[in-house]
């Protein structure tokens, strides 16, 4: 679907801006819920939730764990393009940017989510929000400009495990950084 | 003719990847946000 000429212009714009906000949207949900339930808890413990999640999540992705994470199992219909050509790839890219309208096929943003959750203040929850919404959206800008077919996607399948570690440890020096910068522990 | 420029996902990962140590040198907690939430939107990438 992302393939289609539709794509080009102002819908793919339209797209950009609804996953960009939608990625905030989830992660302002996230910072108010987690402004309650991390009140009673000391920082250096909310700092371990997020480490536990994220050794969890790394063993998962390298096969070492199995076990399910909560995802919505079903495609973004169709129907949402009935809104016309901006509205609709808007509602579209806003549903993917939340995270929670589709599969979700890495760890990843469960462990920016309790990181958010736990450790979070609004702008820098926006941040990362804003962040989750522009990954996806390099997705959909270079698969477009890459060919006319789904070239990306197979160049993404042929180096799947590389890119399971770039992504990694690209994610891991950011939230050791947090961490580190944060002054805690 | 104008130049298409194609964007390979190893290259956008290590693009991605490098913005973490320049943002986790330079100290500054929004960027790190922000490049630790693209790497886990661009993670997702694979489900389309």
């Amino acid at each position: 679907m992302l393939s289609s000429p539709v794509w080009r212009g102002s819908p793919a714009f339209a797209f950009y801006a609804g996953l960009l906000a939608g990625g905030a949207i989830t992660t302002t949900v996230l910072v108010v819920v987690g402004s309650l339930v991390r009140a009673p808890i000391p920082p250096p413990v909310r700092w371990a939730v997020v480490g536990m999640a994220l050794t969890a999540v790394l063993l998962r992705q390298f096969g070492v764990l199995s076990f399910t994470l909560p995802e919505n199992r079903r495609l973004v219909p169709e129907t949402v393009f009935r809104l016309g050509r901006r509205l609709g790839p808007l509602q579209f890219g806003l549903e993917m940017g939340t995270g929670a309208r589709t599969y979700l096929p890495s760890g990843l943003p469960y462990v920016g989510a309790v990181a958010v959750l736990m450790t979070a203040n609004l702008p820098l929850a926006l941040c990362a929000g804003a962040g989750f919404g522009l990954g996806r959206a390099l997705m959909t800008a270079s698969s477009l400009r890459y060919d006319e077919g789904d070239g990306w996607v197979q160049e993404w399948r042929d180096h799947v495990r590389t890119l399971t570690v770039v992504t990694g440890a690209a994610f891991m020096v950011s939230l050791l950084a947090i961490m580190l910068w944060s002054g805690t522990p | 003719m104008p130049i298409r420029l194609r964007w390979h996902p190893l290259t956008i990962a290590v693009l991605i990847g490098s913005a973490a140590c320049v943002a986790a040198g330079a100290g500054l907690p929004p960027a790190l946000w922000l490049v630790m939430g693209a790497a886990a939107g661009f993670a997702t990438s694979g489900s389309t």
